[in-house]
């Protein structure tokens, strides 16, 4: 027999005599794949707002709701079809333009989700919306190690799927020897690693040498269809030259024959080989008010690039043209300006938050008429509930993302870096900068 | 109508398969990259050839031979090599290149829960169609750049159905001499299929590399498999072929698709095999010449590089596989990187012809300089 993943999934239509199926199922399903009662209790209420939301806008419309576990955090996932024109309410910033009308109210909720959730994500393929509210379990802290450096004793092997405690150790390790802004933040919950490990949602690998010793970690995750974000190559041994190469080629012969092509640094240390990398961008990144530190990228395909056609605003043009033959990579621009198809009145941005690491990447759901005034409210919103790193990005496959640029530019944010096929395409990636105080 | 629904409808280990997308045709690359020629020394093939007798042939090919289908099991071919190899033509199968036959191979003896075993650093094309075919492929670690024996028996259990050696290795140019060979092949028994993949029989001249074809007299699991594409210049033409003891390929035959290669192309591959001598002596001068340029700037840069057997070197750069391939391309040069081979940092050079291989060490010491 096939087992059955770890799932609940429900069809309903979208009406409030079916509000208490769909709590039920998170109050006793979340519980079940591990969520804290507290969590349970925020996931419940998230989940009742939308569902509310839906029941009032889209009344009858059958709704998929699924339950799950996606590593770390348990998940409610919604589907539903809407009307373009509908979907306005899913903007951020939408709470400033609601009076407490009856008619608003319908819409509040899906900002109290938000508020709520610990991480919330809509996504549009067609006609069909998705939208993530997820709920991180807890975990105790890692508490970071002073052993210091080791002496590695005999030959170097890799374990690509170590042991809970090991992955522990090389977390404790890496906080007692790395600065902060190097770190990952999940390096002080090694819990979180290991339950994202063996959600399949990020792959982990750590050098051992004979005696057992963990001498480095390293950890990626699949950041679009065809990129992958690593961290790393965190090295505990003394002579670290070694033990860096043989955790960075490892990652790149196991994504060697997948899908990836192009490979990028979400958190690199001074220990990566840069002779493997090409060097893609700096970029300004905050944490928690702590550190404010130039942050590097580093980057490298896995693949022979045949050159694409992309898009794009004439206010990239030179950032872009420059950034390429910096990197000489083959494209072929196309400027545009305005597709030119007819807009819905309001446009609906998508947001992917993430309160820990004070970052928000803002994204095109919907292109819309007021889409400038849209993107100008979004930052100023971000930047009044404290983010820190707010990023949007444009998918340059598509000439709609593409021509916002402009609106982009106007409105306090600067291209910063190109991500080689991490869309559909290359996405560039802009940076708001933060007003002067 | 919507799509059918792909996730019930496709088995799991073809959901997990990533399609191979190969490189773009040579038009759409001096476009891209804004070049007039491109010398492709990526895929290994002769720039000398094919021979003479090819030629012949390919000029006097009659159009009305088009409407009829070829002969569906290359008879006249599998005579020839029986002939050249003093076998019986029903221990020869022909293919749509040896790739073709490598799927026959596999479909023929694995079931779901077989298993095969071959490096990890080697052509892919055995473990993609045992993947694809929902068959485990075991990746045995290069052992000082070659084929590891004892990890291959080590890793065979009673699922184990085929071994797949690559003699020489692409892309290393090891290979195992004829005692390795033959130490291997006793210890290994004869409960399973030893699949010798010669594709770059040709281009050794060394007197202790083994021959399959004559392996397979004492050990009836071997199956050799040769190729038109590399020595005989005949990349175009897709034709290859498997050779094995008469009963082993009596059971590939089941699974091997027939009338599956053209006319012309098994009509050139008779021609090529008339009078093939001098031809491979050429070739493997242009080889030898081209292989002594690389390695002395290579030297001379002071950069690892491994050049051993077969029509291609491969060198370590400081700089990623990716970059480098990039910045030839902009000079008209294209190579094959190697990351995709588990070699991150990589590149494979093909050896041909002297001017073209100035051209290549020409950008290619102005790619490196410039990074
Ligand atoms: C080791 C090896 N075997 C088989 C092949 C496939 O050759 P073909 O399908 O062209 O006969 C190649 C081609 O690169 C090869 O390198």
């Amino acid at each position: 027999m096939p087992k059955a993943p770890d799932t609940v999934t429900l069809e309903l239509p979208a009406h409030v005599r079916w509000l208490p199926a769909a709590q039920a199922v998170v109050e006793h399903g979340a519980p079940t794949l591990g969520l804290p009662p507290k969590k349970v209790v925020r996931l419940v209420m998230a989940v009742e707002e939308i569902f509310v939301h839906l029941a009032r806008t889209t009344p009858g419309c059958a709704v998929l709701l699924r339950l799950l576990r996606r590593g770390s955090s348990v998940q409610a996932v919604f589907r539903f079809q809407a009307d373009v024109e509908d979907l306005w309410a899913m903007n951020l910033t939408a709470a400033q333009e609601l009076t407490p009308t009856d008619e608003n109210m319908d819409h509040m909720g899906l900002l109290l989700a938000a508020g709520v959730s610990d991480g919330f994500s809509i996504t549009r393929e067609g006609g069909t919306v998705q939208l993530v509210l997820s709920q991180d379990k807890v975990y105790p802290e890692t508490t970071p190690s002073d052993r210091g450096l080791t002496a590695a004793r005999g030959a170097l092997r890799m374990v690509d799927d170590p042991h809970p405690a090991e992955v522990a150790e090389a977390c404790a390790l890496a906080r007692g020897l790395y600065p902060a802004e190097k770190l990952h933040p999940d390096l002080s919950m090694a819990g979180k690693l290991v339950d994202n490990a063996a959600g399949g949602g990020i792959v982990l690998s750590v050098a051992k040498d004979d005696a057992g010793a963990i001498l480095g970690m390293m950890f990626w995750e699949q950041t679009s269809e065809r990129s992958v974000g690593f961290c790393g190559p965190y090295v505990f041994s003394q002579n670290s030259g070694p033990v860096a190469k043989a955790l960075t080629e490892n990652m790149l012969n196991c994504l060697a024959r997948s899908r990836t092509i192009g490979v990028c640094s979400r958190r690199a240390t001074d220990d990566l080989p840069l002779e493997g990398f090409e060097a893609l961008a700096r970029i300004h990144y905050c944490h928690k008010n702590i550190v404010c530190a130039e942050q590097r990228i580093w980057f490298r395909l896995l693949r022979e690039d045949d050159g694409a056609v992309i898009w794009a605003h004439a206010g990239m043009v030179d950032f872009l043209e420059e950034t390429y033959a910096r990197l000489s990579l083959m494209r072929d621009i196309r400027t545009v300006e305005n597709i030119g198809i007819e807009m819905p009145a309001r446009s609906v941005l998508a947001a992917e938050l993430n309160q820990e690491l004070s970052e928000a990447y803002l994204r095109v759901l919907i292109p819309g008429l007021d889409v400038e005034e849209n993107i100008r409210k979004h930052a100023a919103h971000l930047r009044s509930s404290g983010y820190e790193n707010i990023f949007f990005t444009l998918d340059l496959a598509l000439g709609e993302q593409a021509c916002l640029g402009g609106a982009l530019m106007a409105n306090g944010f600067e291209p910063a870096l190109v991500l080689p096929f991490a869309g559909k395409s290359d996405l560039v990636v802009f940076q708001h900068v933060a007003p002067r105080s | 109508m919507s799509l059918p629904a792909l996730d019930r409808l496709v088995p799991a280990h073809i959901q997990r398969f990533e399609p191979y997308y190969p490189s773009k045709p040579d038009h759409v690359l001096k476009r891209m990259y804004h070049v007039d020629t491109l010398h492709r020394l990526n895929n290994n093939e002769n720039p000398l050839g094919p021979p003479a007798a090819v030629h012949r042939l390919v000029e006097s090919f009659s159009p009305e031979t088009v409407p009829v289908y070829p002969n569906g099991d290359c008879f006249d071919l599998r005579l020839q090599l029986a002939q050249k190899f003093s076998k019986d033509p029903d221990q020869f199968l022909v293919g749509n290149g040896s790739c073709e036959v490598i799927s026959s191979v596999i479909k023929a003896f694995c079931e779901e829960g077989d298993n095969i075993i071959t490096a990890d650093k080697t052509f892919a094309v055995y473990e993609w169609v045992a993947e694809f075919s929902g068959i485990e492929a075991r990746l045995i670690p290069l052992r000082e750049g070659a084929f590891d024996p004892q990890a291959m028996l080590e890793a065979m259990d009673e699922r184990t159905k085929i071994l797949f050696v690559c003699n020489p290795n692409n892309p290393t140019g090891t290979y195992w001499d004829a005692d390795t060979m033959k130490d291997f092949l006793e210890r290994a028994g004869d409960g399973r299929i030893i699949v010798l993949d010669e594709a770059y029989f040709e281009y050794v001249d060394k007197a202790d590399y083994p021959n399959g074809m004559e392996l397979m007299r004492q050990h009836p699991n071997i199956i050799v498999f040769r190729t038109f594409s590399k020595m005989y210049a005949l990349a175009a033409a897709r034709i290859g072929y498997l050779c094995g003891s008469p009963e082993v390929v009596n059971i590939v035959r089941r699974t091997h698709i027939v009338y599956s290669v053209n006319t012309l192309a098994q009509m050139a591959a008779a021609a090529a095999l008339e009078d093939d001598g001098p031809f491979i002596q050429a070739t493997r001068r242009m080889v030898s010449e081209a292989k002594s340029l690389l390695c002395s700037l290579f030297d001379e840069l002071g950069l690892e590089y491994v050049a051993n057997e077969g029509n291609y070197v491969m060198v370590r750069l400081p700089m990623p596989d990716t970059l480098m391939y990039r910045k030839l391309m902009t000079r008209g040069i294209m190579v094959r990187t190697m990351t995709g081979f588990r070699f991150p940092n990589w590149i494979r050079v093909s050896l041909v012809e002297r001017p073209v291989m100035e051209m290549f060490c020409q950008a290619f010491t102005e790619a490196l300089r410039e990074s």
